[in-house]
């Protein structure tokens, strides 16, 4: 086992150096915070943002503006461009109402666009929770029982209009308690490990593109 | 037994490193059972005819770039392995840069042109919204251009594609999503709409997340997380990143559960519990 760096100077190497060495900038952070862990952040910001200006502008601007506005005549489109710049009045006081109009129309769009579209994929879960329990094999019929008592239960535990006082809904409500409190550990579980394979990701890019150590 | 429950972040941090080293350095080659949600988007992909189009929504960005390229790599080994015609996408800024880079190099080594084999469409603004767009006019929703500015009609792939719809050509849609915009979108617009079958390729966080759209059969599968990335490794016969990160993970699983028991007993054993 040997180190195998890439050349600094080469057109391959460099970025190497760099993404390793910002990941390293932003390892710091877990001793304290740092100015070598602010100068990574402030890169990856400014970066970030001026890469998205300008693929924003090659991608899609420049050929709306081009092919579509003058190219094809859709002269229209000069008013939603008009509305979105109206959002920049806000830095001017005197004029800043301005800005309250596209937000008015996007937030009515938005609303109206989730309220007709979104509520489509929620229905085929309640439709999804009607099981058979007639299944071909016994672990299978096992599984839809323990689904349907689970629902059940995690539905009673949401009754707040119904005295919990009453045994059968108290016993239903601990039930769907104990129902939700496995779901929650279950997605913990998944995030701990989630976080933890980000970190693996820049490790083996570390120890292996930049240090050479992994075949 | 207390100071259990008083373990500094610090030696934590540390443990997680020497974790990872030592499982990099030295694999312990784990065995990788497939499980059932992977190996049904491995066979729904299988199952298409060649030359049908697949579209990819790369609904990611660089913060989750270590979970989900490893799973993106193996479904394009897929793909092209099939000689399926992928058409990249993203609502994510970033998504369609990251897979073009990873993809590339995966469509070279199987001789696919691009244009020709494979397109990529790049971000485009709007969210949902252009999402919809695209259903009924790709080339209205991708501003008539692909990720590189150039037109699409310059394209043989998007010579007869005009909606992202069964006909123009498009079998299954897979996304590899880290959050919103993401699978909620394309399973109102592209599943529920269009009858298009799809597939997720998503992070560890958000299996249990997805789970119930896949039993309600929304999805046709996911890929979970980093594991999943290495069961498709081995479905294709492609080892990559997904397969060298599972002994790390398994260890780091294991180091995990160690501290929680640990913990546990310190908080059991507390005379103020």
């Amino acid at each position: 086992m040997s180190f195998d760096f890439p050349s600094l100077l080469s057109a391959d190497g460099a970025p190497v150096w760099a993404a390793a060495l910002c990941t390293l900038a932003i390892w710091t952070f877990l001793i304290r915070d740092n100015p070598i862990y602010r100068l990574a952040e402030h890169v990856m910001v400014a970066l970030a943002a001026g890469w998205g200006v300008g693929y924003y502008y090659y991608s899609y601007i420049h050929p709306v503006i081009t092919e579509e506005l003058i190219g094809q005549g859709r002269w229209f489109y000069i008013i939603p461009i008009i509305l979105g710049l109206f959002l920049y009045t806000r830095f001017i006081p005197s004029v800043s109402w301005l800005a309250r109009y596209p937000m008015s129309a996007y937030i009515g769009y938005g609303a109206g666009y989730y309220l007709a579209f979104n509520a489509k994929p929620f229905l085929s879960q309640v439709t999804a929770s009607f099981v058979s329990f007639s299944q071909p094999a016994f672990t299978g019929t096992l599984n839809q029982i323990v689904f349907f008592i689970c629902i059940l239960a995690s539905l009673v535990y949401f009754f707040f209009t119904i005295s919990k006082e009453r045994p059968a809904m108290g016993y239903a409500s601990q039930l769907g308690k104990i129902v939700i409190l496995i779901a929650l550990g279950a997605h913990f579980g998944n995030t701990v490990l989630y976080r933890y394979n980000l970190f693996l990701g820049r490790l083996s890019y570390v120890l292996g593109e930049w240090m050479g150590l992994l075949q | 037994m207390q100071k259990l429950q008083a373990i500094g972040r610090r030696p934590i941090y540390v443990l997680v490193f020497l974790v990872g080293i030592i499982a990099f350095l030295w694999p312990l080659g784990l065995p990788v059972s497939v499980q059932p949600d992977t190996l049904t988007v491995y066979k729904a992909l299988d199952a298409l005819p060649a030359g049908s189009l697949v579209w990819f929504g790369a609904e990611y960005d660089v913060s989750t770039k270590p979970e989900l390229d490893p799973q993106v790599v193996a479904v394009f080994h897929h793909l092209f392995q099939k000689n399926l015609k992928p058409v990249i996408y993203g609502m994510w800024l970033r998504g369609p840069t990251i897979v073009q880079g990873l993809v590339e190099p995966i469509a070279e080594e199987y001789g696919k042109q691009y244009g020709v084999d494979w397109i990529n469409l790049g971000h485009k603004p709007g969210t949902s919204t252009n999402l919809r767009l695209m259903t009924s006019n790709i080339t209205e929703g991708a501003a008539g251009v692909d990720h590189f500015g150039k037109p699409l009609a310059n394209y043989p792939i998007m010579r007869n594609v005009t909606a992202l719809d069964k006909a123009s050509g498009f079998r299954h849609v897979v996304i590899a999503e880290a959050g919103t915009p993401g699978n909620r979108e394309y399973l109102g617009i592209v599943v529920k709409e269009k009858a298009i079958p799809m597939s997720v390729a998503t992070l560890t966080m958000s299996i249990a997340e997805n789970k119930p759209f896949v039993v309600a059969g929304d999805f046709t599968g996911q890929i979970p997380g980093l594991r999943g990335a290495a069961e498709y490794e081995y479905l294709v016969g492609k080892a990559g990143k997904g397969a060298s990160g599972t002994d790390a993970q398994s260890l780091a699983a294991l180091l995990v559960f160690g501290l929680v028991v640990l913990g546990n007993i310190g908080y059991l054993t507390s005379p103020r519990r």
